[in-house]
């Protein structure tokens, strides 16, 4: 269907809309009028992204800037999902228009996931496909080829230079199916591919970490301008991808093999020196002159680029004690060395970077600024001696990535020496995190670059936390309600078991049999009367390994044989999908299935249990971080002390907004119908940290239930739902027409023009009352006199 | 569809790969005099190879095993290289699909069924969903696709019936009252023929089972006498075997050493039990040699090849993000490892195994990626999609007139039709210039009851012609409202609340039966009427025959339904008598009020009579034609 929203034509892809979809798209285009960023929490379910990229793209192809978009999305699902969204957009648009607009829209995903390759796609691990890849598509293997080397070379790769650079694929929509299907069909890779086609491309869609974590963010979204309009979609975790863009571990394993690493660089120094020394001259002459110039032969398929790198050091000479490579590879030597020594510590240290600098130069002598250099000097380095199998040096660039982090960042960041793997443990296993505890410095280039930046989720509440965290003014923050024509999800809260005792995943208690027993009853109960698919939700992988080892002893696993069949989510991703693809399965054929798995974990990240493949979802226990984990103490003393964010606070935000996440996948539509249950006594109290959306449907009756309570109120709540239901039931209700689309804007105006006419008048009123009182300053002596005459009167 | 055929190479000599029409033999003919040509049997075909789609070179390998051959023999083996240049994969691809689906059909002469592409599980109903489960992956036909055998399959038909006890009154009744002239059988395939989605519902019903259960875990030991007792069930071993094949070789390797109840009560109490139950083996088990020596060979690992779709792609997510860094998960977010929780890994297998043979949810696995359309219009939010497009047949009646009885009313809107909307419009205008006087003061009742005056004349015309607001208008309007009052009080009363309209139960049940069987009857009649074949016009005149019939039992039903009627009547009537003859008091009867009687029955089922005096006119006037014309033949 096609309405304004001012003068804005918006094609919507449905020939109804959601009221809640039709006010975001108004607010969205608010915001992109007003030029700013917003934060806008939309429940789950009501077609966010759908509404979202219809309002972009009649704005992009309304408007004559031809704003682009770049929509970041977490996983490749979701990635996914969105193209698919888009293309079915696109092709409305283009039957209710008659002609197909000129439109190019792509998504991008890891090597790994777009290889055709035929040896190296079959590479497990995501780094080795990477590495395998350069080494047959860099720049220099190419040369070598040309000079009648005997190099493989990527033949998908090198189609790529047959095609007019700027047309590798046809305008349209790929979806990422599509553009593998393209790429096997015309012998391209589909990777380089999209990477290439970025800047003709009206919407991009990827995940975060190509635009928050440095290193990519410089290589893929560098030529993208100042107007594109940034989406981040599900961004509720989006701090957490902050900080993990910008934090990395070192073990001793991994100090081990840098050592190696950089003792074969070194060979490899002295063999180019006996046969092209002329190369290593030039590129010590280009370092003089600064990195900025040797930035220019950077293309795509350099090493790997450097962390966050201020303009200043673009500039700056690389500094003298560097510039040879020899020098270089001492100087790291050394400064493994002294990494090293720090691991041989028997106690937790945690210190700032300033600090560890200090002990750094007292110990070594390394100055603070080549540090900052390293990651840049070593790619350069490995850029000139052509290397190829570029995966051994993985831990010698962390160790270099490493260095030019804690020399570049004084604040937001601390370095945890733990030595010890558990409490427990007695044989030492030290690992040194560094660990960035603000969000706001990985985010900070975007907001600081694009002009609209929409921050945009089911679950954001509360809304002001995020522009506190990330360092941002929102100029609209939103939430919006659910309107329902029927009650379709039930949310409530278990607090106590069929035998009123109370249950709880608090640390005091959860591993206690009674506890266990009454989780396991619910589940039970739940799987009995729920039809089709039921999703149970742990706090953490430990946890639910020990619950449901438990359970097993018990026999509650035997007794949920007789209802479901059981499926589980486990540490390997692929196990994982197959049993995700069983539990669909079982769900599709009537069978039923429950579906065990980690609140923060694979299947919580971008998987729908829309309909049938969720009728049920369990929260078992507060979602809380490990709140023995030093990096979270750091942080949440980092929050206080910063942004005034209490620890609680944080604590309790986080596990609520997992939670509601995890409640949140089992609504697709305003058809689709679930219970949701939050099993924890704790959960009663922080009711109010749910979603608006969640928190309206709740009744207060709901909030205190027992296991029996439950069930029986789920009972009633699925009998109703079972009863047909038209969509003409929920037409002007949760569903508007265009005539309903027209109706309440009628009324928005004739709103606002009285409210414009009130004020108006007011204002005549204040201007009334103002002239009056100034009259009445002038005959402020004859005041009492008229009182006194209009009290008579009143009298009379 | 011509057989597939392509150039391809054997043994470095160039010809042509063809699949004969039949699809029972593929021939490879060569191009050049001298090399001898092939021709393999497709019953003999027990596997194929084809180069993988990247390949520029594109050969199909075909192993043969003959049909005597000792099962470990190996196949042989023919390599075709196909040699069209860019056709060349395309036509490989299609000898491949239809052998592929000969081999796996394994049935030579039923036709075959491609499988859809991109899975077909995604795109059935949820039905043929069910069905599909049913039938393992459901490559093979299902038989109520097939009409005719449903409509032979007097078993199912049987079972049908009994299971449905109307249609089974049904059923007897017609078949009781069928014209001689035709043959039973004739008549069960008349019966059945309107019948097939019952048919076809039945057997679909029929063949759904319930699906296999976790053996392990039901079985649960109980303790008798400080004896602990297991009973099993064959099915349950059974179960237990196809579930667990590994438990089936032990049992296999050693059941004639051991007795089987040996056997099991020794399985039960091993640590191999508690593997596959998936518990945790502690050093405290007992170990039994006999069964434990298993305990190392694990079920074969199922790390299957997959294509996952992308929305479900976890693994895929996993590695969206190769330079993926930040710290390691905290502590309880490590999983410990496989050995310490066995039960995960169990629980998955267990379910995999027992879903294994239903097709998977979102398309075959096996297949290569890419989501279909049908897979993303799932996706879509379904509320806001439009109204479903609608697959009826719109049925045209031409000349509805002639349907009803009253045609006053048309009358009038014919009357209405034909009239000037401008003159209308300028005669109201100056009625109301004249019953109005301006100022708009005027008299309520001139304007509700304009006609005053000319009342008594206007009472003798017929109503129709009556002007709004006479007051005769308002009595008929009053006497048809009461009317209908009187009629829905009726309906509602308590007295008829058996709904059978004031007939006596046994007589209502009759009624409806005799209602069924002369729409049954009728229904056969008008296909045999007007299928204009002349062989079945003897039919036809049977059929004839037995409407005439059913009127009569109609007639029958009616005579009887009066009789009972009278005898309410009477008894009433002899009540009143006898209250008179005690008391003197004459009782006012309502007889009126005795409900029953010819007269509902006839109005019940008087679209029937006329539907059956329709029938039976058409049958004469025709019958009349054609009985001239064979005069006029004959002269």
């Amino acid at each position: 269907m096609k309405f304004f929203i001012d003068d804005l034509p918006v094609l919507f892809p449905y020939p109804r809309i959601y009221p809640e979809q039709y006010a975001y798209m108004c607010d969205l285009k608010k915001t992109l009028d007003a030029g700013g960023h917003c934060v806008l929490e939309m429940p789950s379910g009501t077609g966010k992204t759908v509404s979202l990229l219809s309002l972009i793209v009649a704005y992009q192809q309304h408007y004559p800037e031809h704003r682009k978009l770049i929509y970041c999305s977490r996983t490749m699902s979701e990635i996914e999902k969105a193209l698919a969204e888009l293309r079915e957009l696109m092709k409305h648009r283009t039957q209710e228009l008659g002609y197909e607009e000129e439109f190019r829209a792509l998504g991008l995903t890891s090597r790994k996931n777009l290889c055709l390759h035929p040896s190296v796609k079959r590479e497990k691990s995501g780094t080795v496909v990477d590495a395998r890849c350069r080494s047959l598509t860099a720049g220099f293997v190419k040369e070598k080829k040309e000079r009648g080397e005997d190099v493989d070379l990527c033949v998908y790769h090198d189609n790529l230079d047959l095609l007019e650079p700027h047309n590798l694929l046809p305008p349209g929509v790929f979806t990422l199916d599509a553009l593998l299907k393209y790429g096997e069909e015309h012998k391209q890779c589909p990777y380089f591919s999209a990477r290439r086609m970025m800047p003709w491309c009206n919407i991009i869609i990827y995940s975060y970490h190509y635009l928050l974590d440095p290193k990519i963010a410089e290589r893929v979204s560098k030529e993208l301008s100042k107007d594109c309009i940034v989406v981040f979609d599900e961004a509720h975790n989006i701090d957490n991808v902050c900080i993990e863009s910008l934090s990395l571990d070192l073990s001793e394993d991994s100090l081990r093999k840098a050592t190696r690493g950089a003792s074969n660089l070194e060979r490899k120094i002295e063999e180019m020196k006996s046969t092209d020394a002329e190369k290593l001259q030039s590129e010590y002459s280009k370092l003089v002159e600064g990195l900025q110039q040797a930035e220019q032969a950077r293309e795509e398929d350099q090493f790997i680029s450097n962390p966050v790198l201020p303009d200043d050091l673009l500039k700056e000479a690389v500094p003298g004690n560097i510039r040879r490579a020899e020098h270089f590879i001492s100087f790291l030597k050394r400064f493994i060395e002294y990494l090293k020594t720090r691991m041989k510590v028997t106690h937790t240290i945690s210190e700032t970077p300033p600090s560890f600098l200090t002990h750094l130069k007292d110990l070594t002598y390394i100055e603070r600024k080549p540090l900052r250099f390293c990651a840049e000097r070593l790619t350069s380095l490995v850029r000139t001696l052509e290397l190829v199998n570029i995966e051994d040096y993985q831990p010698l660039q962390e160790v270099a990535t490493f260095a030019t982090l804690v020399a570049t960042y004084d604040k937001g960041f601390v370095l945890i020496l733990e030595p010890f793997e558990s409490e427990a443990a007695t044989v030492p296993n030290p690992i040194l995190h560094f660990t960035c505890l603000d969000a706001a410095i990985a985010i900070k280039p975007v907001f600081d670059r694009f002009s609209s930046v929409i921050i945009t989720s089911g679950t954001l509440s509360p809304l002001e936390m995020y522009p506190k965290m990330l360092g941002f003014t929102a100029v609209m923050q939103e939430s919006y309600s659910m309107t329902l024509a029927r009650r379709s999800f039930l949310p409530m809260i278990v607090t106590r078991g069929s035998d009123q005792a109370q249950v709880s995943s608090s640390f005091g208690i959860r591993n206690d049999p009674g506890v266990v027993r009454n989780y396991g009853t619910l589940v039970t109960e739940f799987a009995r009367v729920t039809p089709d698919g039921v999703v149970v939700f742990f706090p953490s992988y430990l946890y639910m390994e020990s619950i449901i080892s438990m359970w097993q002893g018990m026999g509650i696993l035997d007794q949920i044989w007789n209802y479901k069949l059981i499926l589980v989510e486990t540490p390997d991703a692929q196990e994982s999908s197959l049993a995700l693809e069983t539990y669909r399965t079982a769900c599709g054929n009537g069978r039923g299935a429950i579906l065990f798995c980690v609140a923060r974990g694979k299947v919580s990240e971008g998987i729908d249990f829309d309909h049938h493949y969720g009728r049920a979802v369990l929260c078992i226990g507060v979602p809380f971080q490990y709140t023995e984990s030093r990096i979270l103490k750091a942080r949440l003393e980092f929050l206080r002390e910063n942004y005034r964010i209490r620890e609680n606070d944080f604590l309790s935000f986080d596990a609520m907004r997992h939670a509601a996440q995890c409640l949140g996948r089992v609504l697709r539509g305003k058809d689709d119908y679930g219970v949701m249950v939050l099993a924890d006594r704790r959960f009663e109290r922080k009711r109010p940290q749910l979603p608006k959306w969640i928190n309206q449907a709740m009744l207060d009756s709901e909030t205190n239930l027992s296991t029996d309570m439950a069930v029986s109120t789920a009972k009633s709540f699925l009998r109703t739902m079972a009863q047909p239901f038209k969509a003409k039931d929920q037409e002007g209700i949760s569903t508007w027409s265009l005539a309903d689309i027209e109706r309440h804007e009628a009324k928005r105006k004739t709103e606002e023009e009285r409210l414009t006419r009130e004020e108006l008048s007011n204002g005549n009123h204040k201007m009334d009352s103002f002239r009056t009182s100034a009259v009445e300053v002038v005959d402020d002596e004859f005041d009492d006199d008229i009182d006194q005459d209009m009290m008579m009167l009143d009298a009379q | 569809m011509a057989p597939p055929s392509g150039a391809a190479s054997y043994k470095k000599k160039d010809g042509i790969l063809t699949l004969t029409a039949d699809e029972q033999t593929l021939t490879w003919t060569p191009a050049a005099a001298g090399a001898s040509a092939l021709s393999i049997p497709v019953t003999t075909i027990s596997n194929l190879q084809q180069t993988p789609a990247s390949n520029p070179k594109v050969m199909l390998k075909i192993f043969v095993s003959a049909t005597n051959a000792p099962p470990n023999s190996t196949a042989e083996a023919y390599v075709f290289l196909f040699t069209a240049g860019p056709e060349a994969r395309p036509q490989a691809d299609a000898i491949k699909d239809t052998l592929s689906a000969r081999v796996n059909a394994g049935k030579p002469g039923t036709p075959s069924q491609t499988p859809t592409p991109g899975g077909g599980g995604g795109s059935v109903s949820a039905a043929m969903a069910i069905a599909n489960a049913v039938s393992s992956a459901g490559s093979a036909k299902n038989p109520w696709d097939d009409d005719n055998r449903l409509k032979g399959d007097v078993e199912l038909q049987q079972s049908l019936l009994k299971a449905d006890s109307t249609l089974q009154r049904m059923f007897m009744d017609s078949l009781h009252t069928k014209p001689e002239t035709l043959g039973s059988a004739q008549f069960m395939s008349q019966f059945w023929s309107t019948r097939l989605h019952l048919l076809r519902a039945h057997a679909i019903e029929r063949a759904q089972t319930r699906g296999s259960y976790n053996v392990l875990s039901s079985l649960k030991p109980r303790v008798e006498e400080n004896v602990t007792r297991l009973n099993i069930s064959k099915e349950q071993i059974q179960l237990i075997f196809t579930q667990h094949p590994l438990v089936k070789r032990v049992y296999d390797e050693n059941v004639p050493k051991l007795s089987e109840q040996q056997f099991w009560s020794r399985f039960f109490q091993s640590r191999l039990f508690k593997k596959l139950r998936g518990e945790r083996i502690s050093d405290a088990d007992a170990t039994d040699l006999v069964p434990d020596k298993y305990l190392r060979d694990d079920i074969a690992d199922m790390n299957r090849e997959a294509n996952i779709p992308h929305f479900l792609d976890m693994a895929g997510n996993e590695s969206h993000n190769s330079q993926r860094r930040g710290n390691r998960p905290d502590l309880d977010m490590r999983p410990s490892g496989v050995d310490k929780v066995p039960i995960i890994r169990t629980l998955n297998n267990l379910s995999e195994k027992i879903m294994a043979n239903v097709a998977p949810a979102d398309g075959d696995l096996s297949a290569p990626i890419g989501v279909n359309e049908e897979a993303w219009k799932k996706m879509q939010l379904r509320d806001l999609r439009g109204d479903e497009e609608q697959s009826r047949i719109a049925l045209n009646i031409s000349d509805q007139n002639r349907f009803f009885s009253h045609t006053q009313e048309d009358d009038q809107k014919r009357a209405l039709k034909q009239q000037d909307p401008d003159k209308i419009l300028s005669s109201l205008r100056s009625e109301i210039a004249h019953n109005l006087p301006p100022g708009g003061i005027t008299q309520l009742q001139r304007l509700v009851d304009p006609g005053d005056d000319e009342d008594e004349e206007m009472e003798d015309a017929p109503a129709s012609r009556r002007p709004a607001g006479s007051s005769a208008a308002l009595h008929d309007a009053f006497v048809q409202i009461l009317g209908a009052v009187r009629e829905r009080r009726t309906q509602m009363s308590e007295a008829s609340t058996s709904d059978t309209c004031g007939l006596p139960i046994a007589l209502y049940d009759r009624l409806t039966l005799t209602h069924a069987t002369s729409t049954e009857f009728l229904n056969q009649f008008w296909q045999a009427f007007l299928s204009g074949n002349p062989e079945r016009a003897g039919e036809v005149t049977s059929l004839s025959e037995s409407l005439q019939r059913a009127k009569d039992r109609i007639q029958a039903v009616a005579n009887d339904a009066e009789a009972e009627r009278q005898v309410e009547v009477n008894r009433l009537k002899t009540h009143a008598r006898e209250v008179y003859e005690k008391s003197g008091r004459k009782l006012k009867m309502n007889l009126a009020g005795v409900e029953g009687g010819q007269k509902v029955v006839n109005q019940l089922l008087g679209p029937t009579l006329n539907a059956l005096d329709l029938a039976l006119n058409r049958y004469k006037t025709a019958l009349a034609e054609e009985t001239k014309e064979a005069a006029s033949l004959a002269v």
